[in-house]
């Protein structure tokens, strides 16, 4: 399963199955069934041709929602919603 | 008046022209022979059935000559389609609907993950770099002003917007 510090920064995880149901939670996100029925919602109802138009491409990798101090990470793996909070150290790019 | 004792004598209309006497029914005792006024004169509640229907076409008909564009569904013919009109048809409708761009549906339900794509390398994912800061920066700026120009959405009201169409 998921191990708390295998993602850097990581305060919190919560795996949630296809359709909702909550498999393992830790840290901040212990519990979270408001995060996950959110999560669940925005998941299922976009319908990514609606967001884009035009884009023509496939579902998408990832969804991060970034707040100023940290950010929650959304992806979809071997069937199962993966969501992990991270502090969000962001990273300047180096200037050469 | 005309109440029960009253002495006045009464007064029919000499000329035979309609007042507020004259008498709507034959009298049934008089043996005198009574002129049956017009049913112009008492409304149609009075007349004769064949008189009403004649006066309710030419109501009809001054209806229809006043509203000209009326279609009577009741006087159409019904359309049959000969064979090779069928097929023509099927087939200029068919090319319409294949020029419209089509629609990428999939073939998830509803209640159905179509955000995300299934990826095996769950951590590789997570635990990617976060954006950067100027990217993040970039977008919020670019969002605020987003917001502000779309609170500027102005109507400009140029002209009429109830306008009569061309009903003589």
């Amino acid at each position: 399963m998921h191990g708390i510090g295998r993602v850097p920064d990581e305060v919190g995880h919560l795996i949630l199955s296809e359709d909702g149901a909550v498999i393992a939670s830790g840290g901040e996100l212990e519990n979270a069934e408001q995060m996950a029925n959110t999560v669940l919602c925005m998941l299922t109802r976009i319908n990514k041709g609606q967001l884009w138009p035009g884009d023509s491409g496939d579902a998408f990798k990832k969804i991060s929602i970034t707040y100023t101090d940290h950010s929650y990470v959304i992806c979809l793996s071997n069937k199962n919603i993966h969501i992990v909070k991270r502090r969000f150290v962001p990273h300047e790019p180096i200037k050469v | 008046m005309g109440c029960c004792c009253s002495t006045e004598q009464e007064n029919l209309s000499q000329d035979g022209e309609v007042n507020e006497r004259t008498r709507l029914l034959n009298d049934p005792v008089s043996n005198t022979y009574q002129v049956t006024a017009s049913s112009n004169d008492y409304g149609n509640h009075y007349s004769t059935s064949a008189t009403k229907k004649s006066d309710d076409h030419s109501v009809l008909n001054q209806i229809l000559q006043h509203t000209a564009s009326i279609i009577d569904v009741g006087a159409l013919e019904c359309h049959t389609l000969e064979q090779h009109e069928y097929i023509e048809r099927v087939r200029t409708y068919n090319q319409r609907v294949n020029a419209i761009p089509q629609v990428k549906t999939s073939n998830k339900r509803h209640h159905e993950v179509q955000l995300l794509y299934d990826t095996p390398a769950t951590e590789r994912v997570l635990s990617a770099q976060p954006i950067s800061l100027a990217d993040f920066n970039m977008m919020i700026t670019a969002s605020q002003k987003v917001v502000a120009a779309v609170a500027q959405i102005r109507v400009e009201h140029k002209e009429d917007l109830v306008v009569p169409f061309g009903i003589p």
